[in-house]
């Protein structure tokens, strides 16, 4: 009679515990995976920023340089591309991330393109609205990077956590999955030169 | 004879395991103390200006030093300065970054740090600015006004080796930028003064108490006494408040920094 309650307490214990267990790392992961998805949105948001700055970059070199217009239209085109690939944060996955990456190298190398055009008016070099808004893209280019880093890095604090034991069998229980990371391609996402 | 082989053996495998541990160890600690050499660390006491390059005298230093921390008292804005000799291999716009990020400058709720980078011209040759700005300060302080800032008060005087001059003309910039933005931030002031006035209140009713209980039982002159020890115990107390108001240390709040701000070399 004695043991029967005993082994009915031990029982119930483990129970108890394996729960609270369970609840503490499923929350755990919840909160790690919102924080990849808050992460990405802050990536897309700086994305976005570059692509806002476009058209007033755009106008300005215009004035100047009108005639160049097959870097200009190159620049409008890749922009249009661009805006039209958005990721929701809950399809993240290697497909889609390369695909929105590789649209926005079409912007990379649009700018690097007028940027390189640019050198030959020393009169837009010299526009102090011009000079601006290069340091507001250079500012951008930064951003892009340091948000791209901080994905990656929450993004691996994510995949550590779920994919370790034991929490990889609560982790398979309710669905969770290992997140993609941004991949750096050898030098087409590099920053496109703005030289002085 | 089989048991002493099997000895030996265990031995063999325990010494074997305390050398790779201590090689994997040696390793580790190697690679750390590698890493240190360059990226500096975060002041232990915070500091908001850290002359890593040598070009500021002790008075300039203590100047800006002051100049900061009081403004980061009324204001809760963080400017740090820092001059360096090498960047370490990153980019200045990373290096300052970085700093601003993994030191922490600039309150953790509003992330208001403001990282100015200077490395001069004469160690090889290229001199590099940048100012940094904190996530909460992007809208007051944005890129091309970091770059104006850089651009058109810090690299002229630069380029005359005024270190000190060029740096307090962008402190003293920032600092009128930023005294728009974060003005009604006093922290955990407010709990100390209304502490304060329950503290007083419960003095005058314990007088009052005192007061009223003397004139029922005791004589006059006796209730006199007792309410003057009673207001002198309360004059040290505020007396010993104010003293320690004025030695608080200093340290980052742990703002956080995404890339912004923008800078220049000459």
């Amino acid at each position: 009679m004695k043991k029967t309650w005993i082994t009915i307490g031990v029982v119930a214990l483990i129970v108890i515990i394996l729960y609270s267990v369970t609840i503490g790392a499923y929350n755990s992961m919840v909160e790690k995976d919102e924080a990849v998805s808050g992460a990405w949105s802050q990536v897309e948001n700086v994305y976005q920023r570059r692509t806002d700055l476009i058209p007033n970059l755009v106008e300005t070199v215009k004035g100047y340089a009108a005639h160049e217009k097959e870097v200009l239209t190159g620049v409008v085109e890749a922009r249009s591309k661009a805006t039209s690939v958005n990721i929701d944060p809950s399809n993240l996955n290697a497909e889609s991330i390369k695909k929105f990456q590789a649209a926005q190298e079409g912007i990379s190398s649009a700018l690097s393109r007028l940027m390189v055009v640019v050198e030959r008016y020393p009169d837009l070099k010299a526009n102090q609205n011009f000079l601006q808004l290069q340091a507001q893209l250079e500012g951008t280019e930064n951003r892009i990077t340091v948000e791209r880093q901080k994905f990656n890095d929450t993004a691996k604090e994510y995949n550590t956590y779920i994919r370790k034991f034991p929490k990889n069998i609560i982790a398979g229980m309710f669905g969770f999955e290992k997140r993609a990371y941004f991949e750096a391609e050898s030098g087409a996402e590099k920053a496109p030169q703005v030289k002085f | 004879m089989k048991e002493e082989n099997k000895k030996i053996v265990s031995n063999r495998i325990i010494l074997r395991t305390i050398l790779v541990a201590s090689i994997f160890f040696l390793f580790f600690s190697l690679k750390t103390v590698l890493a240190k050499e360059c990226f500096p660390e975060k002041p232990a006491p915070a500091r908001f200006v850290n002359d890593l390059a040598n070009v500021f005298t002790t008075a300039q230093k203590n100047e800006l030093e002051n100049k900061i921390g009081a403004f980061s008292d009324t204001n809760s804005t963080q400017i740090l300065v820092i001059t360096v000799s090498d960047l370490c291999g990153y980019d200045k716009s990373s290096f300052a970054q970085q700093i601003g990020e993994k030191w922490g400058v600039g309150n953790k709720d509003f992330n208001n740090g403001v990282v100015i980078l200077v490395k001069p011209k004469e160690i090889d040759g290229k001199g590099e600015a940048f100012i940094a700005s904190g996530y909460g300060l992007e809208g007051a302080l944005p890129d091309a006004i970091c770059w104006d800032i850089v651009q058109n008060e810090m690299i002229p005087l630069f380029k005359k080796k005024a270190y000190f001059e060029g740096v307090d003309a962008a402190v003293n910039i920032i600092i009128g930028i930023a005294s728009g933005e974060f003005k009604t931030y006093e922290p955990n002031r407010t709990p100390q003064i209304s502490g304060l006035i329950v503290f007083f209140l419960i003095i005058a009713i314990y007088v009052a108490l005192a007061i009223y209980r003397s004139r029922k039982y005791g004589t006059i002159s006796s209730a006199g006494r007792r309410g003057g020890t009673i207001f002198y115990g309360g004059g040290g107390f505020s007396g010993g408040r104010s003293s320690s108001w004025g030695g608080s240390s200093r340290s980052f709040g742990g703002g956080s920094f995404g890339g912004g701000g923008a800078g220049g070399s000459w």
